[in-house]
């Protein structure tokens, strides 16, 4: 078998396994990928009497991508969290594939998990509220959401290695939640982001994927922002796989963490 | 009470300040749960104030309400996951039937803490959001806030003690917070779901908020305080109700939701 | 297979740095063949899972080389991972909610079985420690017993030249440790080389050919378990149950007694316990001379095993 080819079979099987595990502890899930969303979409298309598609479109946008970055704050950065905890860290540490191509692999399918829960919850609380959406263009939509999930893999894989280094990887996780919701522009306009703060957004992948979807909703096409959402998701790509080399490294030589 | 009986009070607080503090060592808070708080707060002001057109007002005084939420919804519920996880339920109840008293008495650094993160989300996003008067002037509530609290505490006690057998805690915990939220009256009026609405109103933290905004705007306040303290005392019903009853089939089947 | 399944030299493990530093290992030095087991004793905080870790690739070294089956575990991690089973056991380690098979599922892809072949070494690992019936059900609902042997069959997935097993039976009963013990003495005759840790010295007996002990991070014994039984100093302990005057051991000039314990009870009746150089017909004559005038109601005779060499040797290394 090529490298390539057993590397899918890695991740792939990461996946399943993360599935699995999502599974047996669902009340997370239900809490990130149902009760969040739902209250949102209640909050910011269902407060509103009569909101004109674009203010629709872009709602359901934002709360998508919110509940999205939660699933990967909570879940996706705590795959190997969790593995620490139960003693299962070292298995995932001394195995023959890279580690990364693990967690990647676990990752894709926490987005995979996240992304139809998400989808399925939006449905039917729009359907509650008997709000219909328009989609100006299914083919762009349906490519910045693939993007978007592939980026919110890439980032949790990153945040993954640094909690490894923390066992208040919990409470960082959550300390992060809300500052990308308020940057990124998500349910709130960027406008109000004071201006010395905007910099920071325009470095922050899920910012530009919200532009893209936005965009897309409308049936346009925003070539500025695909380019950033792919360019600063290398970006994270290349920076993650380093950090995880390093931090790996790092427990093996100190042997400070709890591996078993 | 008896002196002896304000001394096990006293002793079973301490208990509950140290096992809290290992939790949640202040440093760590400092650097997450606080700002947390904080960020939540100016993010559903933000939030509220992107849904009415520009009037940050009253989503500024709901969203401050969520720092006791955030604390005390899903937090409080430690108090019983502890014994769980522990297995110490067993010793407690050598003592005899296990009291809410004693459950409370475990609570009280939560809902310290909750006012805390509480009057410091006030006084932060007051300053983002450029309305500091507003904030001094819901500082000045604080025994109504106080209130609430105690009522949300109640409502996650109550709620523990139906999760707690189910390893549910960390769901049933924010289910609530979200159902405060969306039916809350927190970051919006109301909603599209009339239904939802209607919960709201059995909800801690609503009616109380209902009281503040009739406070800050000079309207009617005394009968929504009124229904925040019914249901605190609901909540607190249900609470010692749920307690009882785990006791009572732990003590009768030997099925024990804490083991 | 040819060479040793582990070599270890001059390994050196420390952890920290400055005041504050600990040497949990200091110039360890020995080897495991293959198609051999050997017992690493030594008291807790000897450097025992240290080792261990080590071995596994979990832990670098300070200092010196190890290698397992041939690949240094510093510059070759991968193929010594790929070739090594590694067992902590405990409650810990595996995935409580999910079923047995989807552990070893994941597992043996960590260990780097392809999609083709996991199905049926789940089925073999399952069937060679006896768990093939469970295979549906979650790891939360087995016994401490059925988890130790699923670590087991972790650490066998992927048939591993070289088995890394840190205290198998801890926890166990005696049916279940036995269980255990087969098949890792299975393993042995098929000329896997194992590395063993325990603190239940009959796991020693009963498996090791060899006893490394580890004592204040350096090997302090390297040999045969029954060599090692040896070092005590005494073969045997002879249990005498009596009646009338005790005898006095230090009088008899054979000095076949090498220690006494203290007469247990009074002259109504006592009960001591005599460790004797070397135990034989010869010696029991001679010892019942010593016996004269005393009612001796019962004899047990108890062969020195491991236990007892590994406290008489930790006494002599105390400080």
């Amino acid at each position: 078998m090529s490298r390539f080819a057993a590397a899918i079979e890695v991740g792939l099987a990461g996946a399943r396994h993360e599935i699995r595990l999502i599974l047996t502890s669902w009340t997370g899930a239900a809490i990130l990928g149902i009760a969040q969303p739902a209250v949102l979409l209640v909050l910011v298309v269902g407060s509103v009497a009569d909101p004109a598609p674009a203010e629709v479109g872009r709602g359901v946008v934002g709360v998508a991508l919110t509940a999205l970055w939660s699933f990967t704050v909570w879940t996706g950065a705590g795959v190997l969290q969790g593995d620490r905890q139960q003693g299962t860290l070292a298995a995932c540490v001394i195995g023959v594939p890279d580690l990364r191509l693990v967690v990647i692999g676990r990752s894709l399918g926490v987005n995979i998990f996240a992304g139809l829960v998400v989808a399925a919850t939006m449905t039917v609380t729009l359907a509650l509220l008997r709000q219909p959406v328009r989609v100006g263009s299914v083919g762009l939509v349906t490519l910045g959401l693939a993007l978007v999930l592939v980026s919110s893999m890439v980032v949790g894989t990153c945040l993954s290695c640094l909690f490894l280094l923390s066992r208040f990887g919990p409470q960082i996780s959550a300390a992060l939640m809300y500052p990308v919701f308020l940057l990124c522009g998500l349910l709130t306009p960027l406008t109000f982001l004071p201006v010395p703060l905007r910099w920071v957004s325009d470095g922050i992948s899920m910012r530009w994927g919200m532009r893209l979807l936005t965009e897309a909703m409308s049936g346009r096409f925003d070539p500025v922002a695909l380019g950033m959402l792919v360019g600063l998701t290398v970006a994270y790509a290349f920076a993650g796989a380093y950090a995880f080399a390093r931090v790996t490294d790092l427990i093996r030589r100190e042997g400070t963490v709890e591996l078993v | 009470m008896s002196s002896l009986g304000l001394w096990r009070i006293g002793e079973t607080m301490r208990m509950g300040y140290l096992d809290f503090r290992v939790a949640n060592p202040w440093r760590v808070n400092a650097v997450t749960l606080w700002p947390r708080a904080v960020l939540q707060c100016l993010f559903f002001t933000v939030v509220g104030q992107a849904l009415a057109g520009g009037e940050r007002d009253f989503a500024f005084v709901g969203a401050t309400v969520l720092a006791i939420a955030l604390s005390l919804s899903v937090g409080v519920a430690s108090v019983l996951t502890t014994e769980k996880v522990s297995g110490t339920m067993f010793r407690t109840r050598l003592a005899g039937p296990v009291s809410m008293r004693l459950i409370a008495a475990r609570a009280v650094p939560w809902v310290v803490e909750a006012l805390v993160m509480f009057v410091l989300a006030t006084v932060c996003v007051g300053l983002v959001v450029d309305r500091m008067g507003l904030a001094l002037a819901i500082l000045r509530l604080l025994p109504v806030f106080a209130l609430m609290a105690l009522s949300n505490a109640a409502a996650g006690l109550a709620l523990a003690t139906i999760a707690v057998g189910r390893r549910a805690e960390v769901l049933y915990g924010n289910a609530l917070t979200y159902l405060i939220i969306a039916a809350g009256g927190v970051v919006v009026p109301t909603t599209r779901l009339a239904w939802l609405d209607a919960i709201g109103a059995w909800l801690p933290l609503r009616n109380g908020l209902l009281a503040v905004r009739g406070i800050l705007a000079d309207r009617p306040w005394a009968m929504h305080l009124l229904a925040e303290v019914g249901v605190c005392l609901l909540w607190s019903l249900l609470a010692v109700g749920g307690l009882a009853y785990l006791d009572a089939k732990a003590r009768r089947s030997g099925v024990d939701a804490f083991e | 297979m040819t060479g040793p399944a582990i070599t270890i030299r001059d390994l050196t493990r420390v952890y920290g740095r400055g005041e504050t530093a600990v040497t949990a290992l200091d110039k360890v030095s020995f080897d495991v063949r293959y198609g051999q087991i050997v017992a690493l004793l030594g008291s807790n905080g000897a450097g025992k899972t240290t080792l261990i870790k080590v071995l596994a690739t979990l832990l670098l070294p300070s200092a010196g080389s190890v290698t397992v089956a041939g690949h240094d575990v510093v510059r070759q991690p991968k193929p010594a991972r790929a070739v090594a089973g590694v067992v902590f056991g405990g409650d810990r380690g595996l995935y409580g909610r999910l079923t047995l098979r989807d552990n070893l599922r994941y597992f043996g892809m960590l260990a780097g079985l392809a999609r083709r072949d996991i199905g049926a070494r789940i089925d073999q690992a399952l069937a060679e420690v006896n768990l093939s019936d469970l295979a549906g059900r979650r790891v939360e609902a087995l016994s401490r017993g059925m988890r130790q042997r699923l670590h087991l069959a972790i650490g066998l997935i992927r048939r591993p030249r070289v088995l890394l097993l840190d205290e198998p039976t801890v926890g166990l009963d005696p049916v279940e440790a036995e269980r255990v013990r087969a098949i890792v003495a299975r393993l042995r005759d098929e000329g896997v080389g194992v590395l063993l840790t325990s603190h239940y010295l009959v796991d020693v007996e009963r498996l090791a050919g060899r006893v490394v002990l580890l004592s204040d991070a350096k090997v302090a014994a390297d040999m045969a378990v029954d060599e090692f039984a040896r070092t005590s100093g005494f073969s045997a302990t002879v249990t005498v149950r009596g009646k009338g005057p005790v005898p006095d051991w230090g009088s008899d000039p054979a000095k076949l007694v090498v220690q006494a314990t203290s007469a247990r009870g009074d002259a109504d009746g006592w009960e001591v316990d005599l460790r004797v150089r070397e135990w034989s017909a010869a010696v029991f004559r001679h010892l019942s001379s010593l016996f004269d005038g005393v009612t001796v109601y019962d004899v047990k005779v108890r062969e020195t095993g491991v236990e007892e060499a590994f406290l008489a040797i930790s006494r002599r290394a105390a400080p």
